[in-house]
């Protein structure tokens, strides 16, 4: 009986955090993306909630599979112990994942902003041009 | 700034190349390839000191670079490039950018003649010649 009231906890406790990140990411990544889209908001949104979809099916499928094991828990410290282990793996894999967001967010806000930006170096001279 | 005005060698085959190259590529700001010694850009610039021996940009505003300068403002004129013209801009990179066209432009004589060879490639430059003519640089 054990352990299928573990699995049961591991995956509330799991889906919890996930769902909490990704609010997160949504609600804060909004006016990053905001800008990076140079003030486009449908863009913006529409970026956010493919980001946050990828988010979810990463982190539950990660969850999903992370979830079997083969120890047999006979008592409560087992059981706390396996829970531990389990969602300390799964928050590592929020962290990694919530910084890769942040890596892809910065990544097309720097290339929105390049496109926009005046030369890199600055001129020797001016000149008089003639039309 | 919307277009830059490059300036270079047009009896160098590689900067010929280099300057069909900036051509071809999506480009960020308009391109215009002029050879330095030609009428257009005595008339375009008059008051420019055409005298050394450096590729020169002169954007449409008037703002001139030249050397390694001109070479990053090429990149930052091309959409694919742009990145690249940031990176070599920058303190790291920037001296090793300004020492690889330093050499390139003391050896783009000995490159351009690894290039020079074929029928076509003779043709293009008949062809290129008649356009220098336009621009009087034809021998009398």
């Amino acid at each position: 009986m054990a352990k299928p009231v573990t699995y049961f906890v591991y995956l509330i406790i799991s889906i919890a955090l996930t769902a909490w990140v990704a609010r997160t990411l949504h609600r804060s990544g909004r006016p990053f993306l905001v800008e990076a889209f140079a003030g486009n908001q449908e863009i913006a949104d529409s970026v956010n909630s493919l980001l946050v979809v990828g988010f979810y099916l990463v982190n539950i499928g990660y969850v999903a599979l992370a979830m079997k094991t083969g120890a047999s828990l006979t008592d409560l410290a087992q059981c706390v112990e396996l829970l531990a282990s389990k969602i300390g793996r799964v928050l590592l894999v929020l962290g990694g994942m919530h910084f890769f967001n942040l890596y892809v967010f910065a990544r097309i806000r720097r290339s929105t902003q390049l496109t926009t930006a005046p030369p890199p170096v600055r001129p020797a001279s001016f000149t008089k041009v003639s039309a | 700034m919307d277009r830059i005005y490059v300036l270079y060698d047009p009896v160098c085959e590689v900067c010929r190349r280099c300057m069909q190259f900036l051509r071809d590529e999506p480009k960020l700001v308009s391109i215009e390839g002029l050879p330095r010694d030609g009428l257009t850009a005595a008339r375009l610039f008059p008051d420019l000191d055409r005298s050394a021996d450096d590729l020169v940009v002169v954007s449409g505003e008037g703002a001139v670079y030249s050397g390694a300068d001109a070479f990053i403002v090429c990149l930052w004129a091309l959409r694919d490039y742009r990145g690249w013209a940031d990176r070599l801009s920058r303190p790291t990179l920037r001296p090793l950018a300004r020492r690889a066209l330093e050499s390139f432009s003391r050896h783009r004589g000995v490159l351009s003649g690894f290039l020079r060879g074929s029928d076509e490639e003779l043709r293009d430059r008949l062809q290129a010649s008649e356009e220098l003519c336009d621009d009087g640089l034809c021998a009398p």
